[in-house]
Formats: structure tokens, C-alpha cells, sequence
């Protein structure tokens, strides 16, 4: 199979990350970290903070301040319910997740209220002019995928940033899709809290995943939403309130947070910068290879080859819905694709692609010139029979 | 019982399992020996981890863990008094250099 459906997860792991995991199932010395001082809990807890402090440098932040959750869903359930309130106003946008999307609408039934960001006219870009016009009195956050999942469209985090500052509201970043694809650096992008997941251009396992705090952070008070078994202060009644053990109950992943360590290195080892233009290398080869084929429509702004972009490309083939597309490419050209909504109900309302959906073409570092190729004559042979 | 009739120690305890082991990687780098234990129950630290060593090294240690900047919640001796083992809340062996 050629795997192209990397944005929601990659399947196919460096050799490093699957040795790395491998051997941490067969070590049989990894106990319950934080549960004791024998060796064995002693050498997991030595293993997830090892992969704290990498996923604190990969981010530029305090090591202190990375909490591992699941995943980016489940990081940004407890960050925002942790954070708003009845009678709290926040700024969020069109191109967001249902994992953005359903944490806010529950809360938007407590008595939350939201404003979405639009996407500019005729643009797959958000207007992040809006910004002033959404900001109300009670406005706490903005809270923001920095890139679409269905687009691949990269929010320019700057302008957020400024905003935030000066109206001092809070930037809370939903880097499922970018992180592992550019470098993030949380201080240096004024980001106040960014949810990450473990799995998809991290290389690590599902079941991995975490919040990163920055510094503005330590002096927000947050609600506790999440508690058990922290291997501390057992006889208070209530869960420790520090970072990282607030957002941090029950037994760590570890076997997954050791697969992710080694993703991580994977990553350190290409360096990013190298990461992001292989990617960019592969999407650009495969959207100009199918741009022009008929009947092709692109969902996203690829005019300026530099520019930074998850590695996505979104598309229809005239009407055709794009499950019909995407289950030809699996079961006559054994090319794996995501059709349908992708949890962007919003983003799918302003493209007007509700009822089609999209065939979104995902690719990571794993991925060779020879799958593009392979995908475009693919597209090729199924828009000859159109025409 | 002879395996219990162990030598006076220092414990330094921490409020976060994140301090322990930093504190323990910082002595190791050092060259210092100590071994992260279980707290004792009267510790009334955060954390079930605590970092022991020898009384003597206790001045090194907290010398090092201050310049990385690990939080040390309490200090306490571990010593045999009249046959029964105790542990005995400490100021930081810092202080005590700062007063000599």
C-alpha cells in the first residue's frame, strides 16, 4: 500500500521509533513510574522524563511545564475546561477540529461564549483582520489550529501572538497537524499553551500526546477538571495543582512515551529544517503533477512555492463524491487517502464541500518521489475515464 | 535484622517526581553518590521519591541541585536514637554553610 493519509496518523514509523518500541516491550523492567523506588518504576520514570526534556527542547519550553495526555484531543478537553468559565468570551475560528470544535461548544452550553474567524473572501485563508471586530470586554483566548487538516493552510501565529498581547488574552495552539512538520517554538511564537499529538508527524505511537505550557501560563489560575493516582501527596483530597502532575493522572504511557522519544530523535536527527523541505519537495511535486489534470479541483493556496504549508493536498474530481474517489485509489490502486468531512465541519461549510467532502493527500517523511508519481498517474488514469 | 541496621543517611524530598529524578541525573553527573528511595512517611514532601546520600555529600548536593535549579522541599537525617530510627527535619545544608 502507499500510505497518503499521514495527516491523521503515520502508519509507517521510522525503523528507529519501531526498534525503540520493540525493545521496550521485551525489557520486562519497566515498572509504574512515580509508584516506587525500585528499579524497575525507577527506570520508567527515568524514560518519560527523558522524553519530557526532548519534547521541551523540540518546543522551546521549560520541562516543567509538558504534561503528557492521549493525545490533542484529549489535551485540549482538559486545557480548556481547565481554563474557562461561565461569562469568559473566546475567539476561535472556522478551520478548527471537532477536537477544538466540541471541547468549546460544551463549554459554550455552560455559558461560554464563542466567535469564529471567518476565512477571507475567495481565500483559503482566515481573515485574521476580524480579529479586532470579534474582541468583546470578557474576551479570554484565542484558541486556534495552526494549521487546517483539511487544507494544509498554516495560520500566521504572529498576528495572533500581537493580538493577544495587546489585549492580554491567552494564545492557545492546537498543533496537531504542524507539529513534527516545522519547527515551533513556543516562547519565541508567544504561544501560551500548545496541544500536540504523539502520532502523526511526531512518529511516535497513538496514545501519545501532551500540553506545553509557556511562561504567561504560571500565573493563570486553572480550574482542576482531571484527577486520581499521582504517586504524590496521596493524602490530600484534591490533585496536586503543579505542572506537570495537574493535567497528569494515572499511570503514564510509558512503552508509547519511549516510541515517542525515539520519534523525536528521528526528527532532531534530519533536523527540521530539512523535514519541512522534504515535505514541502513532496506535496509540490504531487500538486503540480495533478493540478492540471481535468476535472481536478485544489482546496488551498499553492501559489507561492515557499510557503510554509502542512504537507496536504486537498481535492475533488468534478462531482464525483470524494468517497467514491478515495475507495477507487484504495481498492484499484492501493493508495490509502481520507475522504469525507475530516471533524471540520466549519471549514467543510465554507468551502462548500458538505456534501462532496474531499479527497485529502497526506504525506510524510516516510514517503518516496515514487508514491507521488504513482498517486498522480493514479489521479491520471481516473480522470482519463471521466473525460 | 542486620540488613536494618543501616547507617545515618540525609534524604533530600521534592514535591515533584520531576525534581527526583532531575536530582538524581545532577548527582550522578557529579559523581556523587546517592539513590532516590521511597519517602518516608513522616516526610510530609509531595513527592513518594526522595533522593538519599551519605550526611557528608548533603552540603555537595544541595550545591548542585541549587545551581540546576531543583527545588528541595525538605531535608531530613535518618539516624538511629536509642535504638529507634528516626527522622529529623533539617534546614538546608546551605544555610548551615551560609552561618559558618
Amino acid at each position: 500500500m502507499i500510505y497518503l493519509d499521514n495527516a491523521a496518523t503515520t502508519a509507517i514509523k521510522p525503523d528507529s521509533v519501531k526498534e525503540a518500541l520493540c525493545q521496550a516491550v521485551m525489557r520486562n523492567d519497566l515498572g509504574n513510574p512515580g509508584r516506587g523506588a525500585h528499579e524497575s518504576s525507577l527506570h520508567a520514570l527515568q524514560e518519560i522524563e527523558a522524553t519530557r526534556t526532548a519534547l521541551a527542547d523540540f518546543f522551546g519550553a521549560n520541562d516543567s511545564q509538558v504534561a503528557f495526555t492521549a493525545n490533542a484531543t484529549m489535551s485540549l478537553n482538559l486545557l480548556l475546561q481547565a481554563l474557562l468559565q461561565e461569562g469568559d468570551h473566546v475567539i476561535t475560528s472556522c478551520s478548527e477540529h471537532n477536537s477544538v470544535l466540541r471541547p468549546l461548544y460544551k463549554l459554550e452550553a455552560e455559558g461560554v461564549a464563542l466567535s469564529f474567524l471567518p476565512l477571507q473572501e475567495d481565500s483559503f485563508h482566515l481573515d485574521l483582520d476580524s480579529l479586532e471586530q470579534l474582541l468583546r470586554p470578557n474576551t479570554k483566548a484565542v484558541v486556534i489550529s495552526q494549521a487546517s487538516n483539511v487544507t494544509g493552510e498554516v495560520v500566521d501565529l504572529s498576528v495572533c501572538s500581537d493580538f493577544c498581547r495587546a489585549h492580554d488574552l491567552l494564545l492557545i495552539v492546537d498543533a496537531a497537524q504542524s507539529a513534527g512538520v516545522f519547527p515551533i517554538d513556543i516562547e519565541e511564537d508567544a504561544i501560551d499553551a500548545l496541544c500536540f499529538t504523539g502520532h502523526k508527524s511526531l512518529y511516535g505511537p497513538g496514545g501519545t500526546g501532551g500540553i506545553v505550557l509557556g511562561r504567561r501560563m504560571a500565573e493563570v489560575p486553572l480550574r482542576s477538571v482531571f484527577s486520581g493516582g499521582s504517586g504524590t501527596k496521596s493524602f490530600d483530597k484534591v490533585h496536586p495543582q503543579e505542572m506537570p502532575a495537574f493535567f497528569e493522572a494515572g499511570t503514564a504511557n510509558v512503552l508509547g512515551l519511549i516510541g515517542l522519544h525515539a520519534g523525536l530523535r528521528y526528527l532532531n536527527q534530519i533536523g527540521m529544517s530539512e523535514v519541512e523541505t522534504k515535505l514541502r519537495k513532496l506535496m509540490r511535486r504531487f500538486y503540480e503533477g495533478v493540478n492540471t489534470l481535468p476535472g481536478v479541483k485544489i482546496y488551498g493556496d499553492f501559489s507561492d512555492p515557499q510557503a510554509r504549508r502542512t504537507p496536504i493536498v486537498a481535492l475533488n474530481i468534478a462531482d464525483i463524491p470524494a468517497a467514491v474517489v478515495s475507495d477507487v485509489l484504495a481498492s484499484e490502486y492501493d493508495i490509502a487517502t481520507r475522504p469525507g468531512a475530516h471533524c471540520s465541519p466549519l471549514m467543510h461549510l465554507a468551502l462548500g464541500t458538505e456534501k462532496q467532502g474531499i479527497v485529502r493527500f497526506s504525506f510524510s517523511t516516510m514517503n518516496t518521489e515514487a508514491d507521488i508519481d504513482t498517486a498522480i498517474n493514479a489521479l491520471a488514469e481516473i480522470t482519463q475515464e471521466l473525460s | 535484622m542486620a540488613r536494618l541496621n543501616i547507617p545515618d543517611f540525609m534524604l533530600a524530598s521534592f514535591d515533584t517526581t520531576h525534581d527526583a529524578i532531575r536530582a538524581e541525573q545532577a548527582s550522578d553527573t557529579a559523581g556523587i553518590k546517592a539513590r532516590l528511595i521511597p519517602t518516608p512517611e513522616t516526610v510530609k514532601s509531595g513527592c513518594g521519591l526522595s533522593l538519599r546520600m551519605a550526611p557528608e555529600v548533603a552540603t555537595d548536593i544541595a550545591r548542585i541541585l541549587e545551581k540546576e535549579a531543583v527545588t528541595v522541599s525538605h531535608w531530613t537525617l535518618s539516624a538511629t536514637i536509642d535504638g529507634v530510627r528516626q527522622f529529623i527535619a533539617q534546614e538546608s545544608p546551605l544555610m548551615k554553610e551560609d552561618e559558618k
